[in-house]
């Protein structure tokens, strides 16, 4: 509950007109894109400054008022919905890209900043320098992107994202500020090490242990060639084989895999999609290489072809892999020119009814396991009408792998939603115990997670927490097995 | 419109933020989102507040007022977002307004002026319908009827008089029948736009009986908030698409430039730069007509803004916002002016007398040296 004097403490720190606890911005606020229910929120307040947020959680605390961190919502799981009520601090106008550092490669940015605005700044300031952008519309935040462990194109190589954060500042849950990595001793943000790495009391706790206000993210130089090839498969054993044989090479920076359905609704076929026939692939591969020169490049094709040859002999099954400019569709190289705005993805049940919706069970996965993982979600897809829409994902030169159940839905069918949620429960029950870990985790998939934890990893989460936030103030809802 | 109507749409909205930022060059496209960066002020969250009226969970109130009329309706949104929801963004929003008008919140204050005195005056200047043409001068010898109406507009007959002087001058000195009409009405955008819907199919039907009086084949427009109102909104108002060709001057110069009927004189070089006026731009798809005009003029050197086009900043007046918003106004046409200074150019041509109202300001409020004119003024004084 916030009172009126709370909220006259809020407006001295922020502004009144940063301040609202209009109906029609709880309302707005109380939704996202998932088929996650209503929550909503008693206050949303839109600080600039760390000391603001110092401040807002020293009220926070003081009445024992929920905080939600928020920046543009788009998280897909339901992260920034509220059932505790509480204040939603909207970091939108924290955008300042503060530090670029070319010899050490890293950029310090606030939670504002999204892949938009760095690629643009990066674009007209350090062209020689690039992201690793996700799958994903523009203007979502970097920041949030790696603190939640997202994964982005180029995470073959380098892992999922919270590996490229080299430093932090935080405002804790009581109100201190502090700065985590060499960025401790200094105003050089480029290392985490060798003091302790406590960056992982801040990654993947969902806004549980602090605020984030600047984030030190690596940069990589952009490599003289970057060609993108395609590869089609006519069985999941002959992917498997080409997925392990590139991960013990140097050949690959980037790879995305969809199930073909996903090709065909990448490529504009909307639901209901037609029968994919025998004689059509199961899967298409975007796989990156980067290059020095063009005999370098050479040299990987040549290599990526006998990976290709040795799998169809080993498995009899098919792979033809080709540049992408000779047989993929303009449109996919569009999506895949990342960060890119994904229309087919959110429209794709959208017909007489005009409504949209997304959510998505993603995993990572151990990569013996991936193959009866997405069998499994095939399965558990079709059975409830929802089209097998699949991404996988090979993880830091594959320690592990990404299986992802896309399910874009229309939230102007009535049910649609409750049928969603219901097939994203069976696919988290099919998933668990094959070592599949849901990441962005919602809320109700936590409690399941729960039931395979070593209570003596759970203990130690929950005394972290305990410490960090006695008064279990921040973004309460989120990993509900610490409850 | 009614609330109902837009039941359709209302879903179809994933709030994927892709409205908020000039898709793949990621500069503002929003002047409302920008200021007041709360959701709610951005395209999507004018999206979600009709779906919170509609399922019920929402009651209008002053605030909703606040946010649905905090918006030039620039359309700058209809570009950047990709989803089929993209076509109906302004509709929403005229929609709420209407709305909330007819459920007795709406209009913002300053904007309730209009309705009585266009009811009165036939404008939304609180002027007396008897000056509408005084600043036609004798030497024009107009006639009752003619082959070329000029509809003048409000703003350029009652506070940018020299927009429609040069206009007049310049149709004149090229031999063109026109005439302008003293029973000129209000083209009801102003009414349009803050969602005052009472009068405006009176507007529309003497506007069109006016045109008919007139015997004329062409109309012309100068104003592109009226061009606009006549092209889009006219046929939905009267059932049936007005039945004479409508030209905004920048496609009907076009026109006489390539028949040979304006023919330019050499003179000294200039820089220009072209503000795309949101009504004839985004609204109507003329952005090719007034840079061919500009290219054809001798001596005239244009350079484009960094967001131009479709992607155009907008001058920030349009929508209500210059009467219910007054300094915000003027902050957006600041940002414009600065991107026009960046340019180098000397003079800020645009083809909107409501545009030049609210970029001039801006001049005055920032001391720029950057010169205004409209794209009229500057065709009459190169003529050969």
């Amino acid at each position: 509950m916030i009172t009126e004097k709370i909220l006259n403490s809020m407006i001295d720190i922020v502004g009144e007109e940063f301040v609202s606890t209009d109906p029609e911005d709880l309302y707005i606020y109380s939704y996202d894109m998932t088929e996650e229910p209503q929550g909503n929120p008693n206050a949303i307040v839109m600080p600039k400054t760390p000391e603001e947020i110092q401040q807002l959680l020293k009220i926070a605390n003081e009445y024992k008022i929920p905080v939600i961190p928020y920046v543009a919502g788009a998280n897909i799981g339901g992260l920034t919905v509220t059932h505790r009520g509480g204040m939603i601090v909207d970091l939108k106008r924290m955008r300042q890209i503060l530090k670029f550092d070319a010899i050490s490669k890293y950029v310090v940015l606030e939670p504002g900043v999204t892949f938009g605005h760095l690629k643009k700044f990066l674009l007209e300031n350090h062209p020689d320098f690039i992201y690793s952008y996700a799958f994903a519309p523009p203007y979502t935040s970097v920041t949030t992107n790696a603190l939640l462990e997202g994964l982005t194109e180029f995470s073959f190589r380098w892992g999922c994202m919270g590996d490229w954060i080299t430093g932090l500042e935080v405002v804790l849950p009581t109100g201190e500020i502090t700065r985590i990595g060499s960025c401790a001793t200094s105003d050089h943000w480029n290392m985490k090490y060798p003091l302790p790495d406590m960056t992982g009391l801040f990654i993947g706790w969902q806004g549980m242990t602090g605020i984030v206000t600047k984030c030190a993210v690596k940069v990589v130089p952009k490599p003289p060639i970057r060609k993108l090839y395609g590869a089609v498969y006519s069985g999941l054993d002959v992917a498997d084989e080409v997925f392990k044989k590139v991960a013990n090479t140097d050949l690959i920076h980037g790879d995305f895999t969809f199930s073909w359905p996903t090709v065909l609704m990448m490529m504009g076929q909307k639901h209901p999609l037609r029968e994919i026939r025998d004689d059509e692939p199961v899967m298409m591969t975007g796989l990156l290489i980067f290059a020095n020169d063009k005999k370098d490049l050479k040299n990987k094709e040549r290599q990526l072809s006998k990976i290709a040859q040795e799998a169809s002999e080993k498995t009899n099954q098919n792979v033809q892999i080709l540049p992408a400019e000779l047989g993929a569709p303009k449109k996919i190289l569009e999506y895949l020119d990342l960060p890119s705005n994904l229309p087919p993805f959110f429209e794709f049940r959208s017909g007489d009814k005009k409504g949209v919706g997304m959510s998505w069970l993603g995993t990572y996965t151990n990569p013996n396991n991936w193959k009866e993982c997405y069998e499994k979600g095939y399965k558990i897809m079709e059975d409830h009408g929802f089209e097998p829409l699949i991404f996988v994902k090979n993880m830091d030169s594959g320690h592990f792998y990404v299986v992802r159940f896309l399910i874009p839905f229309n939230k102007a069918v009535p049910g649609e939603a409750e049928e969603v949620r219901k097939m994203l429960e069976e696919l988290v029950d099919a998933t668990l115990p094959l070592g599949s870990i849901p990441y962005k985790c919602p809320a109700w998939a936590a409690k399941k997670v729960k039931k395979v934890l070593d209570p003596a990893w759970l203990a130690l989460a929950r005394k972290i927490r305990d410490t960090l936030d006695p008064n279990h103030i921040m973004n309460p809802d989120r990993w509900a097995f610490l409850d | 419109m009614t609330l109902e109507s837009l039941k359709e749409w209302v879903y179809a909205c994933v709030r994927c933020n892709t409205c908020k930022y000039i898709i793949n060059k990621y500069y503002d496209s929003c002047p409302s989102g920008k200021k007041f960066q709360l959701e709610s002020y951005w395209p999507s969250g004018k999206t979600w507040i009709a779906r919170g009226l509609i399922e019920g969970k929402l009651k209008f109130s002053d605030s909703i007022v606040q946010k649905i009329y905090a918006c030039p309706t620039c359309g700058n949104c209809m570009i950047q977002c990709e989803l089929e929801v993209s076509d109906h963004i302004l509709e929403i929003i005229e929609t709420l307004r209407a709305e909330a008008v007819r459920q007795g919140f709406g209009p913002l204050k300053s904007q309730k002026a209009f309705e009585e005195s266009i009811a009165a005056e036939h404008n939304p200047y609180k002027e007396l319908h008897a000056q509408r043409t005084s600043w036609v001068k004798d030497a024009f010898n107009l006639k009752e009827t003619a082959e070329v109406l000029y509809f003048v507009g409000c703003t350029s007959s009652y506070r940018e008089a020299e927009v429609a002087t040069a206009m007049l001058d310049l149709l004149t000195q090229i031999g063109i029948d026109v005439t302008v009409s003293k029973d000129e009405w209000c083209c009801s955008s102003p009414l349009i736009r803050t969602g005052q819907l009472k009068l405006v199919k009176e507007l529309a039907e003497h506007n069109m009986e006016m045109i008919k009086n007139s015997k004329a084949k062409i109309v012309v427009f100068s104003c592109a908030g009226c061009y606009r109102t006549f092209k889009e909104d006219y046929p939905a108002i009267l059932g049936q698409e007005p039945n004479i060709k409508l030209y905004h001057v920048t496609d009907y110069l076009i026109k006489l430039i390539e028949d040979g009927t304006v023919k330019f004189k050499e003179d000294t070089p200039l820089k220009v730069t072209y503000h795309d006026p949101c009504h004839i731009g985004r609204h109507c798809g003329i952005y090719d007509s007034p840079r061919k005009v500009l290219n054809s003029i001798p001596g005239i050197e244009l350079i484009e803004m960094l967001r131009n086009r479709e992607n155009a900043w907008c001058c920030g007046a349009g929508g209500g916002v210059k009467s219910g918003f007054k300094d915000w106004a003027v902050e957006i046409a600041t940002e414009r002016i600065k991107e026009a200074e960046e340019t180098g150019a000397e003079i800020l041509i645009s083809s909107c007398p409501f545009c030049k109202r609210n970029l001039e300001d801006a001049i005055k409020a920032t001391g720029s040296s950057l010169k205004f004119m409209d794209i009229t003024e500057l065709v009459k004084n190169r003529l050969a």
